[in-house]
């Protein structure tokens, strides 16, 4: 099934390879965000399916917007990609309450999660 | 794109976030702005002098070229000679392999988004040195495992040495990207213990949260 996805990333180049990434599938971008404080604002006027969010971002980081995301919208659905060490990550991934967390580069992993929900 | 000049900021038809550009930040229409006054006024004081105008009338014109070379002089240096100190400095600094600090322009001018997309440029230049490391760990772990099997075998005679050395040139030739990698300094990310590790502000992220 096709979900609106919010990408945010503070590489274009990342962001573009996700939103290729996306594309067979057929999901739908509906909006890109450069840090954690655009990806707020997008995501309360865009309400997206699914968020893909990077962690290390500038003006704001990827966990502090995704607990601003989640006090927002307590059913917003949050997937962490990052190119960071998954281990020392998962439990606040998971203590935020997002769906999970996956290597920027593995698409399977991405996609999977997506259709999980 | 739609840029709605009465907002900070605008959805593109992408939703993506641009601050739109107002035509009061842009510094080409500041500088015809200053060029043109101080040509009308230069005009008017030669005119002046030429049809010798009494002294009295181009007072007003001459404070006025006075407040406008002095304003002008002062935006050059406080402005733009600043500005483009500053993305000069952050741009030798990341040409020197160091992606850990960004250009910090806040004007909304051209200057403010040529730092912008330089911050843009090097962030992308991460990634890709970032997605590497990736890959790399990846091989020696793939690496690691066809060493272990080829052990295996070449204990029972089944496999030729020639593959040992040419994996172990492939381990040599891993590790050399991942030297590349190792030498550049990255934004908020730091490589420790073969690990990639956030190092939000020289604290982990979890320490900072």
């Amino acid at each position: 099934m096709s979900k609106r996805v919010l990408i945010v990333d503070d590489s274009s180049m990342m962001r573009k390879m996700i939103a290729k990434l996306l594309q067979p599938p057929g999901h739908e971008v509906v909006g890109e965000a450069k840090n954690g404080l655009e990806a707020i604002e997008l995501y309360k006027s865009l309400r997206p399916d699914i968020v893909t969010m990077d962690i290390t971002m500038r003006e704001m980081d990827g966990l502090a917007a995704a607990r601003e995301i989640m006090q927002f919208d307590s059913s917003a659905h949050i997937i962490f990609l990052s190119n960071l060490d998954e281990e020392k990550y998962r439990e606040e991934v998971e203590a935020i309450g997002a769906l999970g967390f996956a290597n920027k580069h593995k698409a399977k992993d991405i996609l999977d999660l997506i259709d999980k929900q | 794109m739609q840029n709605t000049s009465n907002q900070s900021s605008a959805m593109t038809g992408q939703g993506l976030l641009q601050k739109p550009e107002t035509s009061s930040s842009s510094l080409k229409k500041k500088g015809t702005v200053f060029f043109c006054l101080a040509f009308l006024l230069t005009l008017l004081m030669v005119g002046g002098g030429l049809y010798n105008v009494p002294n009295r009338y181009l007072i007003g014109p001459a404070l006025l070229m006075i407040a406008t070379l002095g304003g002008g002089l002062f935006f050059y240096q406080r402005k733009i000679i600043a500005s483009l100190e500053e993305v000069e400095s952050r741009v030798l600094h990341m040409s020197g392999g160091n992606f850990d600090k960004q250009v910090h322009v806040q004007a909304e001018d051209e200057i403010g988004r040529v730092g912008g997309r330089i911050n843009d440029l090097a962030m992308n230049m991460q990634e890709v040195l970032l997605t590497l490391w990736n890959h790399s760990q990846e091989n020696n772990r793939l690496l690691d495992r066809i060493d272990n099997n080829i052990a295996e075998q070449q204990k029972k005679g089944a496999l030729p040495e020639v593959l040992s050395n040419d994996l172990a040139e492939l381990r040599l030739y891993n590790e050399s990207l991942r030297e590349i990698v190792r030498s550049f300094n990255y934004f908020e990310v730091k490589l420790e213990d073969d690990k990639m590790i956030s190092d939000y502000d020289g604290e982990d992220l979890d320490k900072a949260s």
